[in-house]
């Protein structure tokens, strides 16, 4: 029986461990994709793989580190001093960019934990810079794809992955950089996940670890019950061309346990934007605690109350070799919106309206740079008070470049960059308002928009107004503005300009 | 002869420098913080004039806590207005919907889209909204200041009183939001401020421009009328006087590289020392707030001797980060609070004197405190004396991992540092604490009680300024120039305050590899080259983020200088202790890690330097305990500190 005090004690320095290699990892990164976007996470597991503590950045790397190590789990006898590279969206990873670095945790001969973190990386290789080309329909036109290798003997890279790996990639500097640092991250934190289990000896450790799982499993449950019980549907789409693409979901709460069936949602498409079952599964993971008690911690015990059925070959459970770029940083945002829908019927005063329900990606580059960036919108209104405007929701909460930084290093200006008003829903608590953001281009581009919520958009709750769908503008140099479609590639030119307008969130309650 | 005076929340301590001896007060702080300074002075000086007043206060950052500083209004560029509400659009929060972005000081009424031609557009709207303050900041202000220049003037010229903030005076430096938020933010606090060193010169040092100092975030003190213009530099004010007298106070030890951690009533400050130097951020958010002004890098932590112990729904042992504040207090203040706080656990543990007094007047209720750990232990199936032991670590826990904190992301290792503990609760948890961390000792300094107000003594004149130049190596000519300039700012400005020439200017660039978004900020002197400079960096950038890329072009992104003059005093000017009465008072009962046991109480100051003192005992002064656990022992050194090594 382990004690109260040793349980909080324990959960103390286990985050302490994954907040350590999380620090370790974003100081000693090159990109300002780590540095300065925090796209990245690392954790720390018990032997099994069931996940301890994780030092989270990115709601979208919630629940899908864990599938990164059982892909490991399952295909090798962990060997003490090697390091294992995934980013197979198909065993284990995401999408290509989430390179994650999973290293075993021995004390003497006996194994008592992994290690392991996650980046995104700017480029993979594949048919476009970013390694998110628009057009792609299978994974292999996106980059290199990395099943469960061992990339690391004793401190050193093994060439049979590093070699490959920089030569996909069109920044090999720029990865390496970053390689080093999860390397480092990982040591660092096998290091001191060692020394606890050498303080409390193998069994100890391993008494004390199941009991912090028993204790996410009991604040979970605990959350789950204040549920109403039922069961609870809703639907939302994304925008493929001219066509709606479904994701369905029924979400049951029985007692202190739920489960989310994805049965009756549409078909995987041959387009970029398909999610993997782990890109679902973290979604699962952010849209409840979003709508119990976001101070649970983090560990595996609390998803043994969660249960995810995600149809094989469906958008949310993609089969190879759909395409997935988009998956993780679109479609991700509409299978949250979806089980916040459901949610929203147990815990209606919990969650809010939907957000903008987009990352509203905009990728501008051409032969001598690349240039890649998100925009914010508005938050769905909240039982009690207004949606936030122009920030970051959903799946992601990346920061913005500033711009007396991005219009010294890329031939472009910002010429405005304001909150977009009166886009949030009506309602007694309105939604809040999306963004206006313009560029004006200095030299020929190439520019790429992934962007949803143009056609259908964010809905509001209890009677509240939707929020604007978002729209984007291109005006030629001396033309009239031309409207583009939310998932586009366009050639510009000199003082050509781009307009953004992103979504406004929906409002809450009846505006009366 | 200077006295020191530190506001804090609940107490103004003050620290009196005769030229020979240093004498200590506390009296209770005043909502007009002024007035709990006149009565604490003279309290010590009688009807004396106070010569010099050097003072650290927390009017600045009230006034951003309570959103209660001046209505200020921003003038910023047309298109960009809602930039300083946007921020960098990331929320606070990733699973609480519920948690907010801190809003602007500035509502979207209070901001001016400023285009050429709109002159008489912003006379007309000024006179109409009568602001208390203005700030300007436009893109690229660090660089491009007539634009920014020639709305002061226009301003200035319509409304001589409004006091106007400029982006290219408070912060010149690149990167929009960050500039334009610090600038705001000054704006806000600037009334407010200046109202309040006007008051306390009314009240305390009838001429302020040669008597009164003025702590700033960075550890070291300027002048009013420059605290008064520069308002955001001194948010940090409180808290930086016990960093600059940890310091100091390691220095004289011998100890170059310590953790100084003060562990007060609501919240902890822990903050990393080098060489004697505190570690200095150029950034921080400050109740939402970012600021980019030079501040001592304390870490602060939501816990401290009043913060609550509780079971949460997964009946673990919790403590915080809520805190039973000054009232009603821990349940042992007898004033009807019935949750236990950590003082409540240290005093049932006997490691806090059940007959002592705290802050000298409040007898303790020992019998209430064990109630209140009782019916926490009773939830958990735990014994009050194991629920007092267990709050106790836990809390510990919560410490260790904000020093790891400190440490892990400058890339330092807490083992080779000692931790110099300070604060109503530091002497009581930094033994075990350390140990834990496998540091290298602890050291509580003497007047542990007042020992900001004693750092605000020890603290330099100090001028601090930066500017961006971002340049590459092709306009390296540049480089010299630019530091030279900042260089001769700071020293001339410190010159005219203290009519003497600087003890130190320190000059430094930031720099980055180009296309970086952060920048290493290194040492650089005028005449050194650009060569210098980038090997020095390579060498810094390997150092804390663990590579180099000695083959990558670079970028000097921001000059900087400091300008350093003399302290009013030094360690080394103190009297060594002097005992005055018992040194060992009594044997009482405390509960250790390991069980009750029979423990030695001392009494500090009447212990006589190298009397060696062994745990578990407990050493105890007038408003500070300091508890060693078995197997520790104490040494006091000769300037009255307890050094306690195992």
């Amino acid at each position: 029986m382990i004690s109260p005090i040793a349980l909080e004690v324990a959960r103390n320095r286990l985050a302490g461990i994954a907040d350590e290699m999380g620090a370790v990892l974003r100081r000693t990164a090159y990109s300002p994709n780590i540095k300065e976007r925090i796209d990245c996470s690392a954790a720390v597991f018990v032997p099994d793989g069931e996940m301890l503590a994780q030092a989270e950045h990115i709601p979208v790397h919630l629940g899908s580190m864990p599938a990164s190590v059982a892909a490991v789990l399952e295909r090798f006898d962990a060997e003490p001093g090697v390091q294992y590279a995934v980013n197979d969206p198909y065993a284990g990873g995401t999408h290509l960019n989430d390179l994650t670095l999973v290293r075993p945790v021995f004390l003497g001969s006996v194994l008592v934990g992994w290690a392991a973190n996650r980046a995104h990386h700017a480029d993979v290789g594949g048919e476009a810079p970013g390694s998110m080309p628009a057009h792609a329909t299978t994974v292999d036109q996106e980059g290199i794809r990395i099943a469960p290798m061992p990339a690391v003997r004793d401190g050193r890279w093994l060439p049979e992955f590093l070699e490959p790996f920089l030569e996909a990639t069109r920044t090999p500097a720029e990865r390496l950089g970053d390689l080093s640092a999860q390397l480092g991250a990982n040591e660092v934190g096998a290091a001191r996940l060692e020394e606890l289990a050498r303080r409390e000896g193998v069994e100890g450790f391993h008494r004390l670890t199941e009991a912090l799982l028993s204790y996410g499993e009991r604040r979970m449950a605990a959350a789950l019950s204040a549920l109403a019980d039922g069961v609870f549907t809703f639907s939302d789409v994304m925008e493929w061309g001219e066509r709606d693409v479904t994701i369905r979901v029924a979400v049951t709460i029985e007692g202190d346990g739920l489960t989310a069936d994805f049965s009756g949602t549409d078909p995987q498409v041959p387009a970029n934007f398909n999610a993997v079952e782990a890109v679902t599964r973290s979604c699962l993971y952010y849209a409840v605690r979003v709508a119990t008690d976001p101070t649970i911690p983090t560990n595996g015990g609390c998803y043994r109350r969660i249960g995810l059925v995600a149809p094989e070959g469906s958008l949310v459970n993609a089969r190879p070799p759909a395409a997935v770029a988009a998956g993780n940083v679109e479609t991700s945002q509409r299978i949250a919106d979806t089980l916040l829908g459901a949610l929203a019927q147990a815990a209606p005063d919990r969650v809010p309206a939907a957000s903008q329900g987009t990352m509203n990606n905009v990728l501008i580059g051409n032969d001598r740079f690349a240039y890649y960036e998100t925009v914010g919108g508005g938050q769905g209104g909240r039982p009690g008070k207004p949606g936030q405007s122009g920030i970051h929701t959903g799946m992601t909460n990346t920061k913005n470049t500033p711009i007396e930084s991005l219009e010294t290093h890329y031939p472009f200006r910002v010429t405005r960059y304001t909150i977009r008003r009166g886009s949030g829903g009506a309602g007694r608590f309105p939604g809040g308002d999306g963004i206006e953001r313009e560029i004006e281009f200095g030299e020929p581009a190439v520019v790429s928009l992934m962007g949803e919520r143009r056609r259908h958009a964010p809905w509001g709750l209890q009677g509240g107004g939707p929020g604007a769908t978002g729209e984007d503008w291109l005006i030629r140099a001396g033309g009239r503005p031309e409207r583009l479609p939310g998932k586009v590639t366009v050639e510009v030119g000199p003082g050509d300009r781009l307009l953004v307008l992103t979504p406004g969130g929906g409002g809450w309650g009846n505006p009366g | 002869m200077t006295l020191g005076v530190d506001v804090g929340g609940t107490f103004t301590d003050l620290a009196w420098w005769d030229g020979e001896t240093l004498h200590a007060a506390k009296t209770s702080s005043t909502p007009d913080q002024s007035e709990g300074v006149e009565s604490g002075a003279r309290g010590l000086l009688g009807d004396r004039a106070v010569p010099l007043l050097v003072h650290g206060t927390t009017v600045a950052t009230n006034a951003l806590l309570e959103r209660d500083g001046a209505d200020t209004v921003l003038v910023t560029n047309h298109g960009f207005e809602d930039l300083i509400e946007i921020g960098r659009q990331a929320r606070p929060s990733l699973y609480d919907p519920f948690a907010d972005r801190p809003a602007p000081l500035v509502d979207r009424e209070a901001r001016f889209g400023w285009s050429s031609g709109a002159e008489d557009r912003l006379v007309a709207w000024l006179r109409a909204r009568r602001p208390e303050a203005v700030a300007v900041s436009f893109l690229y202000g660090f660089r491009d200041t007539d634009a920014e220049e020639a709305v002061v003037s226009l301003v200035r010229s319509a409304f001589p009183d409004l006091p106007v903030s400029p982006s290219h005076r408070v912060v010149p430096e690149f990167r929009e939001y960050e500039r334009t938020s610090t600038t705001v933010v000054n704006a806000y606090l600037r009334p407010k401020v200046e109202a309040y060193l006007h008051r306390l010169a009314d009240r305390v040092v009838p001429q302020p421009a040669e008597r009164l100092l003025v702590m700033r975030s960075s550890g070291g003190l300027m002048p009013p009328a420059d605290a008064a213009e520069l308002a955001a530099a001194i948010l940090l004010s409180g808290p930086a006087g016990g960093v600059v007298a940890a310091a100091a106070l390691g220095e004289t030890m011998g100890y170059h590289r310590i953790v100084s951690f003060d562990m007060g009533g609501t919240s902890t400050d822990v903050c990393r020392v080098e060489q004697g130097r505190p570690e200095v951020v150029y950034e921080r958010a400050i109740e939402g707030q970012v600021a980019r002004l030079p501040s001592v890098a304390v870490h602060t932590v939501g816990a401290g001797g009043g913060s609550i112990g509780w079971a949460d729904p997964g009946r673990a042992l919790r403590v915080g980060p809520r805190s039973a504040g000054a009232f009603p207090g821990p349940a042992c203040y007898g004033r009807g609070g019935t949750e236990p706080a950590v003082t409540d656990a240290n005093l049932v543990l006997g490691r806090i004197d059940p007959a002592g007094r705290l802050a000298g007047s409040l007898p303790l209720d020992l019998q209430a405190a064990g109630a209140a750990l009782r019916a926490l232990g009773r939830e958990l199936g735990l014994d009050p004396v194991a629920t007092a032991l267990g709050m106790i670590e836990v809390v510990e826990a919560h410490m260790e991992r904000a020093i790891r904190a400190v440490s892990v992301e400058e890339g330092a290792d807490p083992r080779s540092a000692v931790l110099v503990a300070f604060g109503g609760a530091g002497g009581l948890h930094a033994s075990a604490l350390a140990r834990r961390l496998e540091m290298a000792g602890v050291v509580v300094p003497p007047y542990a009680g007042v020992f900001s107000a004693v750092g605000l003594l020890l603290s330099p004149p100090r001028h601090d300024t930066a500017r961006s130049v971002l340049l590459a190596a092709a306009d390296a000519d540049r480089l010299d120039p630019a530091v030279t300039e900042v260089a001769d700012d700071v020293a001339s400005r410190l010159r005219a305050q203290t009519g003497s020439e600087p003890e130190r200017v320190e000059t430094a660039v930031d720099v980055r590899y180009l296309g970086q978004s952060h920048e290493t900020t290194v040492p650089y002197r005028p005449g050194e080259g650009w060569d210098r400079l980038a090997v020095r960096f390579h060498r810094a950038h390997a150092a804390r983020n663990g590579f180099a890329r000695p083959d990558d072009p670079i970028e000097a992104v921001t000059v900087r200088a400091a300008a350093v003059g003399r302290p009013a005093l030094s360690w080394g000017d103190l009297p060594e202790h002097r005992p005055v009465g018992e040194a060992r008072l009594a044997t009482r009962q405390v509960v250790t890690a390991e069980g009750p046991m029979d423990a030695a109480v001392w009494w500090r100051p009447g212990m006589r330097p190298g009397t060696e003192v062994v745990g578990p005992c407990v050493v105890e002064e007038g408003e500070a305990t300091i508890y060693l656990g078995p197997g520790e022992r104490g040494l006091l050194h000769p300037s009255g500190a307890l050094e306690v090594t195992w």
